[in-house]
């Protein structure tokens, strides 16, 4: 896919889940014109709302990554909310337990490592499920999402509890030296670039080398790759243990950026989001970009239009599953010509 | 000590019976080459619009059809937009999952902590006598009846009739289909279809008979569950017996746990359905599936790739 023609059929599909949605408001007694313009004037002088877009991006778009990733060699990697989650509580517990007195330099680095590290070991059991037990990756990976936040229950309940936290179920805080430093007037720090390099890494990896060429056949035509002398399997492994470690390094940075303890629903639905924005990318690491935005800047101004005009937050979620939706209702069109 | 295992086989048939729905959709969607994971969606629509019609017009039958219909449009908007737009099948069911989470939970917000009168249960006379399983299984709701049904029902319409037939053709090698006639997209069109309306009516089972109220995200995966689970059936109708209650039990385990005291958090307790799940379908996947319909092994592919 061309990435003009996606940002045609982006816009084209934006415009019409616009209207839609001015349906769904007027049956709400809103009027469509004022939330349209709340959900533009939140990101106008406003430091704050468009750091916020960066800070959702940041874990959106490694997801996104996570998920696409192995989609290129042939499995589906639905799991990228429990991989993200994983290295989420990894990062906090590795904070809070372990790197509390060190300095941010050494101790940063630690977190966002173990918490990768926790991303691939959380991914390594679907994978052993897929490739020893032929088992259904997505099934799979789908489920042990729900492991994972009960597990994160389990420990925010249990074993993680502050002490001091009021009976709360909220893990302690990291220390604040452990804490990426921020842009001033906003929550975003330099991982947004990182991710986005990240993001054109990966598209020039497959687009543009040897071994992306390799791994496409791999997920193109396994028998071609296997008459080829490709070792498919080593090369699916490696794919899907890179994924879960990114994603697992996406829930490091939203614990060492910006949640810095762990409740029971810190970070959902991010990995879904990363999900689904290189889905309507179609697999492509460059849209994906753009549709990691896209999701994110919905995603902020979700608050702000519950704030101005008294709309549920669920109204932004609708009007992103609306957009979701409409994109992938004109995805063979563009296709066909 | 009676009492105990009365109440867990109870508990189990009835955490059971909306998986049993799902599955059996699933099972119809997946002997035609489709896999909806949207049935989650299609489950938790249902629970909501069951739930919203049984409190303001205390019907249950109309309960059961405006979830029916609610369930067989997302099931609509899954097939539809993979067939006739080419969107890939997992990506876009989550995205109606995602859907109808937004949906459900924006217009569900006012139902939250309503009660309802719901499905009364029913005691079959006689039958319900019989110790230990008498109350679990012929003391129940209507719609837990129609579920004991429906694996024999799916099971005759899939391998007795001209319409399974067809549509076991759809899921094996629909060129076949193709050359003897049938319409193979209207037939997944169908199948995908009752797969969302089944689901759907076992969310209304779900909110209206078994927790009697609404919480958001109630369905909590049980799509997915009712997915894998059609797997570890083997895509085999009557397997689904021990199969959903396979499930039931491990849900169930909760309760017995806190009744007997048992010193395991509820946390943990509460992931036995999905590992349950997930261990059994690792056994069954030893022997590699010799009944997977043939169109079901072309899928894997879930993004557009070589683009």
């Amino acid at each position: 896919m061309k990435i003009k023609d996606f940002v045609i059929k982006a816009l084209i599909g934006i415009a019409a889940s616009f209207g839609i949605f001015s349906v769904f408001l007027l049956t709400q007694q809103q009027n469509p014109l004022v939330v349209y313009k709340t959900l533009i004037m939140c990101f106008v002088n406003n430091r704050y709302n468009v750091g916020e877009i960066a800070v959702k991006m940041t874990p959106v778009l490694l997801a996104g990554m996570a998920a696409l990733i192995p989609a290129k060699v042939g499995l589906s990697n639905c799991g990228g909310e429990g991989q993200l989650i994983a290295g989420c509580l990894t990062a906090n517990i590795v904070g809070v337990y372990i790197c509390g007195n060190m300095p941010g330099a050494v101790g940063i680095p630690i977190m966002l490592l173990t918490a990768a590290l926790a991303g691939m070991v959380w991914a390594a059991i679907p994978l052993f499920c897929k490739i020893r037990l032929n088992m259904n990756e997505t099934l799979t990976t789908l489920l042990s999402n729900y492991v994972m936040y009960k597990f994160v229950s389990y420990m925010v309940f249990g074993p993680i509890k502050d002490v001091k936290g009021n009976n709360y179920p909220m893990s302690a805080k990291i220390a604040e030296q452990l804490r990426i430093p921020s842009f001033t007037g906003t929550r975003a720090n330099f991982m947004i670039f990182v991710a986005i390099a990240a993001a054109i890494l990966v598209w020039f990896v497959f687009a543009k080398t040897e071994l992306g060429f390799k791994l496409r056949i791999i997920g193109g035509n396994e028998r071609a790759a296997l008459f080829a002398g490709y070792n498919v399997k080593r090369a699916q492994c490696i794919s899907f243990l890179v994924a879960g470690a990114i994603a697992g390094f996406a829930g490091g940075v939203i614990m060492s950026s910006v949640e810095f303890q762990m409740r029971e629903t810190t970070a959902h639905d991010l990995g879904f989001l990363g999900f689904l924005a290189t889905g309507i990318a179609g697999g492509n690491a460059i849209i994906s970009i753009l549709t990691g935005l896209m999701l994110s800047a919905l995603n902020v101004c979700g608050t702000s239009l519950e704030i101005s005009t008294g709309l549920r937050s669920a109204a932004s979620t609708i009007l992103m599953s609306i957009i979701l939706l409409t994109i992938f209702a004109l995805g063979r069109r563009k296709r066909a010509q | 000590m009676m009492d105990l295992i009365e109440n867990f086989l109870l508990n189990t048939v009835r955490s059971g019976t909306p998986i049993m729905f799902a599955l059996m959709g699933d099972m119809i969607g997946q002997r035609a080459g489709h896999i909806s994971l949207s049935v989650e969606g299609a489950m938790l629509t249902g629970c909501l619009v069951g739930f919203t019609t049984c409190y303001y017009t205390d019907s249950l039958l109309l309960a059961v059809l405006f979830a029916a219909l609610a369930g067989a449009f997302v099931g609509f908007l899954q097939i539809h937009f993979n067939i006739r737009c080419g969107a890939d099948m997992f990506a876009l069911a989550l995205a109606i999952n995602y859907f109808c989470s937004a949906i459900t939970n924006y217009f569900g917000a006012s139902m939250v902590s309503k009660s309802i009168r719901g499905f009364s249960r029913i005691a079959i006379p006689g039958l319900s006598r019989i110790p230990v399983i008498g109350d679990a299984v012929f003391h129940q709701d209507i719609l837990t009846y129609c579920s004991y049904l429906l694996p024999l029902v799916v099971g005759f319409v899939l391998f007795k009739t001209k319409l399974g037939v067809a549509l076991r053709t759809a899921g094996e090698m629909h060129q076949v289909g193709v050359a003897y006639g049938y319409n193979i997209k209207r037939l997944k069109y169908g199948a995908v279809i009752a797969a969302g309306v089944l689901a759907a009516i076992g969310g209304v089972q779900l909110a209206c008979a078994y927790t009697m109220t609404w919480t958001s995200d109630m369905s909590g995966g049980r799509g997915f569950i009712a997915s894998a689970l059609v797997i570890l059936c083997s895509w085999k109708p009557k397997r689904a017996y021990m199969a959903a209650y396979l499930f039931g039990a491990a849900q169930s385990l909760q309760i017995l746990f806190q009744l007997l005291a048992v010193p395991i958090p509820t946390n943990i307790v509460t992931m036995a359905p999905y590992v349950v799940t997930l261990v059994a379908l690792a056994f069954i996947s030893m022997n590699r599936n010799p009944s997977m319909p043939e169109e079901l092994k072309k899928i894997g592919r879930p993004l557009e790739i070589l683009n």
